[in-house]
């Protein structure tokens, strides 16, 4: 073999090891976001609703909607986005709550919180992560839709529309999960 | 195993090694390139990696082959291309073959296309590296053994040159002394 063939055999195999670790690399890497973005159904629900209302002092109501994640797989995940509509199903109406024409007359206000990609809630594999996300009732409009409590003062919150948008760390890749509607069918007494 | 044969089963392996070795680059790269989000390192012009890498590759292979005929160098070139395409697919099907992805036809889908792509814009950057690095190699970068046969094939021609040379002043000297002449051909 010529000598100069012999510095490009050389590099030639240089650059297959460098190569062959890329391939393997970026295999798994892909594996592993094909797995969380598989497995993660189901892993993210709405599992619950506060009020937190102190009529007494005359303040204004704030709801807290709670979003449980676990991470289903082999690398770090963070969620910048969770958002949702925010309903207050009214037991005297006609409507089951998940009619779509109640839902219209029952949203009280969008709900969420949103954080820059790098700045979000970091879940790591195979962890769990309690999200709370509050949501203040304001004005009269939104105060009128939000207080409909039955007979015993319990009211029947109802989430819809709940989006969960997640980074993969380390990647510039995300995804986006849309959860199912949450009822509270026991109901909810506000708190304070 | 007599030196013969045990030779030939060292060309074939190292002309196996070459080639895989290639297949793993250029699918390495086209992976890297066209799958960037999944990447392990960052290619600046997808692109250009796209073009240029299976072209480079393929040269580099057909300058590994000079010793070789340029038929062995193309089929070096379309056996480097089908590896990396499996390699590819093999990329591709990852997430099935490790089990944590069911098949479904959206999936089937997108792999296939993208394997289909991968086979349209590998094969013909590889096989024409592959044939242009053979013909590169030859001309500036003959092995030693190749330069060594070049010499002795120059050697025998002269040698034949020499004899005819010779032959013919023979025959120039007999006409000159008056001997027969040769008998004309008929055809």
């Amino acid at each position: 073999m010529h000598p100069l063939a012999r510095i490009l055999a050389v590099a030639y195999l240089v650059l297959a090891v460098v190569g062959g670790v890329v391939l393997v690399q970026t295999s798994l890497n892909y594996v592993n976001v094909a797995d969380i973005n598989v497995n993660i159904e189901g892993k993210v629900a709405v599992t619950g609703v506060e009020i937190l209302w102190n009529r007494s002092s005359g303040g204004t109501p704030a709801v807290k909607v709670f979003v449980n994640a676990t991470n289903p797989g082999r690398i770090a995940i963070e969620v910048t986005n969770v958002d949702f509509q925010l309903h207050m199903d009214d037991p005297d109406d006609i409507y089951p709550w998940y009619d779509s024409v109640g839902l219209e007359l029952t949203r009280v206000a969008p709900g969420g919180v949103t954080k820059r990609s790098g700045q979000g809630i970091v879940i790591e594999p195979g962890a769990t992560r309690v999200i709370e996300i509050i949501v203040p009732i304001q004005g009269p409009d939104q105060m009128a839709r939000f207080n409909q409590s039955d007979a015993n003062g319990r009211y029947f919150p109802v989430v819809t529309e709940a989006r969960f948008v997640y980074f993969f760390v380390g990647f510039v890749l995300f995804n986006i999960l849309y959860l199912p509607p949450h009822y509270e069918a026991e109901g909810v007494v506000p708190i304070g | 195993m007599d030196e013969a044969t045990r030779s030939l089963w060292r060309r074939r392996a190292l002309f196996f090694a070459w080639t895989f070795v290639g297949a793993v680059i250029v699918a390495a790269f086209f992976v890297a390139a066209f799958f960037t989000r999944f990447s392990a390192i960052e290619v600046g012009d997808p692109g250009a990696v796209l073009l240029l890498v299976p072209l480079l590759t393929g040269i580099l292979l057909g300058i590994l082959l000079t010793d070789a005929e340029i038929v062995v160098a193309a089929g070096a070139g379309v056996a480097c291309a089908t590896i990396a395409v499996a390699l590819v697919a093999v990329f591709l099907f990852s997430p099935l073959l490790a089990g944590v992805a069911v098949g479904s036809n959206v999936f089937a889908a997108y792999s296939i296309s993208r394997v289909a792509l991968s086979a349209v814009v590998l094969f013909p950057l590889v096989v024409v590296g592959s044939v242009i690095g053979r013909g590169v190699g030859d001309l500036f970068l003959p092995s030693p053994r190749l330069k060594q046969q070049l010499e002795e094939l120059r050697e025998e021609t002269r040698r034949w040159h020499d004899a005819l040379d010779r032959l013919e002043s023979r025959q120039t000297a007999g006409r000159e002394v008056g001997g027969p002449e040769p008998p004309e051909r008929k055809d």
